[in-house]
């Protein structure tokens, strides 16, 4: 089981916030090798797009084990909600051998919530 | 791994080099086409002018039958006998094409000209006797090799579209994508945008476009009518194909005209803008603005969405953002002005994922009357908020 827990559970963050944390796991055995990465990804009708903006490896030497993370946000792309496009940022944990994955997604944006396109408009339009 | 597949997924390098092999096919099949069934048999026809008329005996002739999966197809089969110079000869090649068509009863009129037994004129080349034609004018079974250029501009187009979609998912950081403008004036420091697309390339687009189209069309009409058969379904069937050609040979019409049209000129005080910034807009018309009626111009946001749904892709848009900045009628206005365009604080900056994007592109539309309008889109790159100064 993996798990990533940031601190004070905040999961709304500002461009050029720093996102910090613990990741940790409890498996059967030492995983070879783990690494968390930040990145974003975008859902919706188009095909998935995603890009890594920063990764770590986290030195695994037990089955059971809790690491500090941090990370530095860029200023951009912001989370948003579009009619035909989100974006969403997200953290992923990944051990090797045993393979395991774990995500926790957050929010990107210069404001409490994240950016809507076309808010209160369901006009049919496109 | 799940991450790993997802990063490579913005790689396109293998469908770019896909591309380039599709396409090269399709050319060097075209163009194999174009060589074997026109310019080769061209060449011949034209060699063979100088040959000498020489009286021949038919000796055999019979409609020759050749089953393929999409039916049968028929061609002449015609023997015969001369003598030239202190020799005998025989030949079977009636002209130099080699094509066979779905008409047996076309082939079986040639067929019965040259029955056994009766004589005819032969054309022999005098370097080489065993060498003659028993046909040497031009027909339009020479011209079918040119179907092979349809082939040639498809490969073409493959070819360009595989450049166009390398070189804009180069750029891996949705963040670093950034159109250059075209010129920027280093006394004013002001940049002129580029429009989308200019006259002169959507008249290149669309005809090359309705030659495809016409060309294929074309080759099928012509072989529905050179069968002979009256097929009132195959009519009927072709009818749709038929008024689409009509439509885009409208369209080639249009678009040249579209080129003498005057041309719309977009400056702005900086090649991209903050959200929440207010930016400078100056336009200008290019040519006799006279002719313009009305002019608009907005700054729109778009969502675009490209997908794949088996082998086809897809692009959906949707405009989320209008913000009008001019609607005139005044002659004066329309020439020339500057507008402050105020860019919205709470929107989407300007993204490119590849597949999915957020645009912001001015638009500016034109009507004359009689004539087509004016119109074209200009992309403009909206940066996040400074966020130094924010939350």
């Amino acid at each position: 089981m993996l798990n990533l827990k940031t601190k004070d559970d905040r999961l709304e963050y500002g461009p050029g916030d720093t996102i910090e944390g613990r990741a940790s796991w409890r498996l059967d055995s030492s995983p070879k090798k783990a690494q968390l990465f930040l990145m974003w990804f975008t859902m919706g009708k188009g095909d998935e797009d995603s890009y890594i903006v920063d990764e770590c490896e986290l030195t695994a030497s037990g089955s059971e084990e809790e690491k500090p993370f941090s990370f530095k946000l860029p200023d951009r792309p912001y989370s948003f909600e579009g009619k035909l496009i989100s974006l969403q940022w997200t953290l992923e944990l990944v051990t090797h051998d045993p393979d395991e994955v774990y995500r926790k997604d957050f929010m990107l944006s210069p404001w409490v919530e994240q950016v809507v396109l076309n808010k209160g408009d369901d006009d049919d339009d496109d | 791994m799940a991450i790993q597949s997802k990063a490579i997924k913005n790689k396109s390098v293998g469908g770019r080099g896909c591309m380039f092999i599709f396409g090269g096919i399709f050319v060097a099949a075209g163009l194999g086409v174009f060589w074997a069934a026109s310019i080769a048999p061209l060449m011949q026809l034209i060699d063979a002018r100088s040959w000498d008329e020489t009286p021949c005996v038919v000796e055999e002739s019979y409609v020759e039958t050749h089953s393929g999966d999409d039916g049968n197809t028929y061609s002449a089969y015609i023997r015969y006998s001369y003598a030239y110079g202190n020799g005998d000869y025989e030949g079977d090649q009636y002209n130099f094409t080699d094509v066979s068509t779905g008409s047996r009863k076309r082939h079986q009129a040639i067929v019965d000209i040259y029955s056994a037994g009766s004589t005819a004129v032969c054309y022999v080349n005098p370097d080489a006797p065993e060498e003659s034609v028993l046909k040497r004018n031009l027909t339009p079974g020479y011209f079918f090799g040119f179907m092979g250029l349809l082939f040639v501009g498809a490969g073409c187009l493959v070819i360009l579209f595989g450049v166009f979609q390398g070189s804009s998912s180069n750029a891996k950081s949705a963040s670093a994508r950034r159109r250059d403008p075209i010129q920027t004036d280093s006394s004013t420091g002001r940049v002129t945008l580029e429009p989308e697309s200019g006259p002169i390339g959507r008249f290149i687009g669309i005809t090359i476009f309705a030659l495809i189209w016409n060309g294929i069309t074309g080759a099928v009409c012509f072989g529905i009518l050179s069968d002979g058969g009256v097929e009132v379904m195959a009519y009927i069937f072709m009818t749709p194909f038929v008024l689409v050609g009509v439509l885009l040979i409208g369209g080639v019409f249009y678009n040249f005209l579209g080129m003498f049209n005057p041309r719309v000129r977009l400056s702005v005080d900086r090649g991209a803008a903050r959200m929440g910034s207010d930016i400078e807009l100056e336009w200008s018309i290019v040519g006799s603005s006279n002719r313009i009626k009305s002019f608009r111009i907005k700054l729109e946001g778009h969502e675009q969405a490209r997908y794949t749904r088996g082998t086809n892709t897809y692009t959906d848009e949707h405009i989320f953002t209008t913000i009008d900045l001019l609607n005139t009628s005044e002659r004066r206005e329309i020439a020339n002005g500057r507008v402050t365009v105020t860019i919205p604080e709470y929107t989407m900056h300007s993204f490119d994922g590849g597949n999915n994007k957020i645009i912001w592109e001015f638009s500016v539309h034109g009507e004359i009357n009689r004539w087509p309008d004016v119109g074209n889109t200009f992309e403009y790159e909206i940066l996040p908020l400074d966020h130094s100064e924010n939350r």
